[in-house]
């Protein structure tokens, strides 16, 4: 059930799709917005999205595993060595959310699992607080993987919705795993909460992607025609 | 196009400029959101671009590089558009030097374009790891690549963008594993494990896509260029056997000799020159070859000399051919032993039909190992009744223009072949893996 | 069809020709004996010369 409400900073029309995504980054004022039942709370102005020519945008839609899903947020990390891009997938049919992270021009699709689920000693340490080491090879859920990068994250900004108000300034600690056919395992750490995604490289062609963002001097690719 | 294309804002712009904190010259960024190191093409600089502003991070140390394709510049590979925006100069610890373009497409991410000894590749970064399979062999989706190099990789010269720190002077350990077109290879530092599938290119397509002037030769040839006669030698073995086969079915078709005419003519003991007269004989094709085989039954230590004369009886035009039979024996330290044989063998071409006279001239001799010129007795005898049976025949076939076509239509083949193993050779020779490595291997 | 294999296949195609032109005439560079220039009643014998000259084993 979408839910239209006026900004309280600028008073234009913001949209809240589903109650699983409570916050919001308004599109005019980018103020940070937050849903509840007494109405709409707000956290301040989101910092200001840094220039880039990534192809994904808000509205994009796309097919991953058969369902047709549409992009309706993204978050913006760096870290001492780069930064990247979560974008967060709202699925039409069953209201499921995925998150499409963009780094090194190689795409991610991940989707949140419970961690209890996670029997890995290693992973549960890690949860407890202990530090990755890179390159260790660990068991999970069947698969063989490797810890691939552990970095503290930051929040640069973020727009559109989103399950959770992303802080720029905010900092998690994030550790990357990788298997042998294009498996990617990502563990959040934010103090004492721990959040585990799950998924698989993917390129943008095999997401049939419509609604593109449009660059300067570039040619739509022929899989978005 | 889609409808709603009218609604939509004005596409993004695709470059920022930033100004180098260094020497003031305007660095272009053209894969904003993604870069993180940028090399400045004026005073080479490098500078952190990730939150897209421009902060030194290493002041003007290294030589300028000025890459043959200038960055900026976009060319089409694999029906993509790429456009190169940052180089980085390579090397073995300064030896065996080689180039790297990293190409972007902002709806396809980063490709490199590698020059090494003026062959060109094209590098995809893996996401999938290629499994062990043997001590000398890696596979990837089924495929398995050999063994090739093992080194150290060091950054020389950087100018440019790119998605990660770039330092000069900041060595990987690299391993590479080949299959013919296809190089795997893999880069590994304290940190990480990278692969990268590296794709030969034809000088043909990096010329048209990037306009870079053509090199010599490659030679000895790349680790994984492919063979330019190896793809072919399967299809030349199937158009060869083609023609083979059907050399064989014609020849089947057309072998064989049909005899017409047989005749048993005496020898005389003394040795003389003796002639006798043999048809008519009608030959009925239009062309044909006429065989003629004399065989001489009782020949030993001796021989004949034979003259033939095919004579056309409606216009004695003559058809001629010589031959001999030789038959020797004799006994020495590694026991007794025989030469020659007792039968001769010729053929005449090209004998047109018509009735026919084959006139034969023959004369018996006799060889002594004591060198006599015409010892008695031996063969000759006439208690031994020499005699020499001529036979006479019609066919099309002959061996030696089976043998003759068969080597021609095989001679290409060959040579295709040879310049093959001898390209494998020279490629295979440049492995660190070599059998017999020569001085080129890791130092 | 590449150059290289249209070539291959013309060249075998011109061999296979010969062969079957030569076989329909009878004819092979390695026959022995062919049409002689003088006609019998003029030239007599065909001539010696189907032998190399030496006769006797090669035999050491």
């Amino acid at each position: 059930m979408s839910l239209h409400l006026p900004c309280p900073h600028c008073g234009a029309d913001v949209v809240f799709r589903s109650p699983a995504l409570p916050s919001r980054v308004c599109d005019s004022c980018r103020s940070m917005l937050v849903r509840s039942d007494e109405g709409i709370a707000q956290f301040g102005i989101a910092a200001v999205l840094p220039f880039d020519v990534s192809p994904v945008q808000i509205g994009m839609r796309g097919i991953a595993d058969g369902a047709s899903f549409e992009v309706i947020g993204r978050v913006r990390w760096s870290w001492t060595d780069g930064a990247w891009n979560e974008w967060l997938l709202l699925f039409d049919d069953d209201g499921s959310t995925a998150w499409l992270g963009e780094a090194m021009g190689q795409f991610m699709l991940l989707r949140e699992r419970p961690f209890r689920e996670v029997r890995s000693k290693t992973l549960t340490e890690m949860a407890k607080g202990g530090t990755a080491k890179i390159g260790q090879k660990v068991e999970l859920l069947g698969r063989k993987l490797v810890i691939a990068d552990a970095r503290q994250a930051l929040c640069v900004t973020a727009e559109g919705e989103l399950p959770f108000t992303a802080t720029s300034g905010w900092q998690v600690y994030n550790v990357d795993l990788r298997g042998r056919e294009g498996e990617c395992v990502s563990l959040q750490r934010d103090g004492k909460d721990v959040s585990f995604y799950q998924g698989r490289y993917v390129t943008l062609a095999e997401l049939a992607p419509r609604g593109l963002r449009a660059i300067e001097g570039w040619a739509l690719p022929d899989y978005a025609a | 196009m889609q409808p709603e294309a009218s609604l939509s804002p004005p596409p993004a712009p695709a470059v920022r400029a930033l100004s180098c904190p260094n020497c003031g010259g305007t660095v272009e960024l053209r894969a904003a959101g993604y870069t993180v190191h940028v090399g400045c093409q004026y005073c080479g600089s490098i500078l952190d671009a990730t939150d897209g502003l421009a902060k030194l991070v290493i002041k003007a140390q290294t030589a300028l590089a000025y890459p043959e394709i200038p960055l900026g510049t976009r060319g089409t590979l694999f029906d993509v558009e790429w456009e190169a925006i940052g180089y980085l100069q390579r090397s073995q610890n300064g030896a065996y030097r080689w180039d790297e373009y990293l190409l972007f497409n902002p709806y396809h991410g980063y490709r490199w374009l590698v020059n090494a000894r003026g062959g060109w590749s094209f590098g995809t970064m893996l996401t999938r790891v290629p499994t062990m399979q043997t001590f000398s062999t890696y596979a990837l989706e089924g495929t398995s690549y050999t063994r090739f190099f093992r080194g150290d990789a060091q950054v020389d010269r950087v100018v440019g963008e790119f998605y990660w720190r770039v330092a000069v002077g900041e060595t990987v350990k690299t391993g590479d594993w080949v299959r013919p077109g296809f190089m795997l290879s893999r880069e590994a530092n304290d940190r990480e494990i990278s692969w990268t599938i590296n794709q030969w290119l034809p000088e043909r397509d990096v010329v048209a896509a990037f306009g870079v002037t053509p090199a010599a030769k490659v030679w000895p040839p790349l680790p994984h260029q492919p063979s330019p006669w190896g793809a072919w030698l399967g299809k030349g073995a199937r158009i060869g056997g083609i023609a083979l086969a059907f050399l064989l079915l014609v020849s089947l078709l057309l072998s064989g000799t049909r005899w017409l005419a047989s005749e048993a003519l005496p020898v005389a003991v003394d040795g003389r020159e003796q002639s006798a007269t043999i048809g008519p004989v009608h030959l009925v094709s239009r062309w044909q070859r006429v065989r003629v085989r004399t065989t001489v039954p009782r020949l030993e230590n001796g021989w004949v000399d034979l003259d033939y004369s095919l004579i056309d009886r409606r216009n004695q035009q003559v058809y001629a051919a010589s031959g001999a039979a030789e038959r020797y024996e004799g006994v020495d330290s590694d026991g007794p032993w025989t030469e020659g044989s007792r039968d001769s063998d010729v053929s005449i071409a090209g004998v047109p039909a018509g009735d026919y006279d084959l006139i034969v001239e023959y004369k018996g001799n006799r060889w002594s190992q004591n060198d006599t010129a015409y010892p008695d007795g031996g063969w000759m005898e006439p208690t031994n009744a020499p005699q020499i049976v001529v036979e006479l025949g019609t066919g099309t076939l002959y061996a030696g223009n089976f043998l003759l076509a068969l080597l021609l239509i095989a001679f290409p083949w060959f040579v295709g072949l040879m310049l093959h193993l001898r390209f494998e050779k020279a490629r295979k020779e440049q492995s660190d893996f070599a059998p017999a490595a020569s001085g080129d291997g890791d130092d | 069809m590449d150059t290289r294999s249209f070539l291959y296949a013309l060249w075998s195609i011109v061999v296979l020709g010969l062969f079957l032109l030569a076989a329909v005439y009878g004819w092979s560079p390695f026959a022995e004996g062919g049409r002689s220039r003088t006609s019998y009643a003029y030239g007599g014998s065909g001539g010696h010369g189907g032998h190399g000259g030496f006769y006797g084993p090669n035999h050491k």
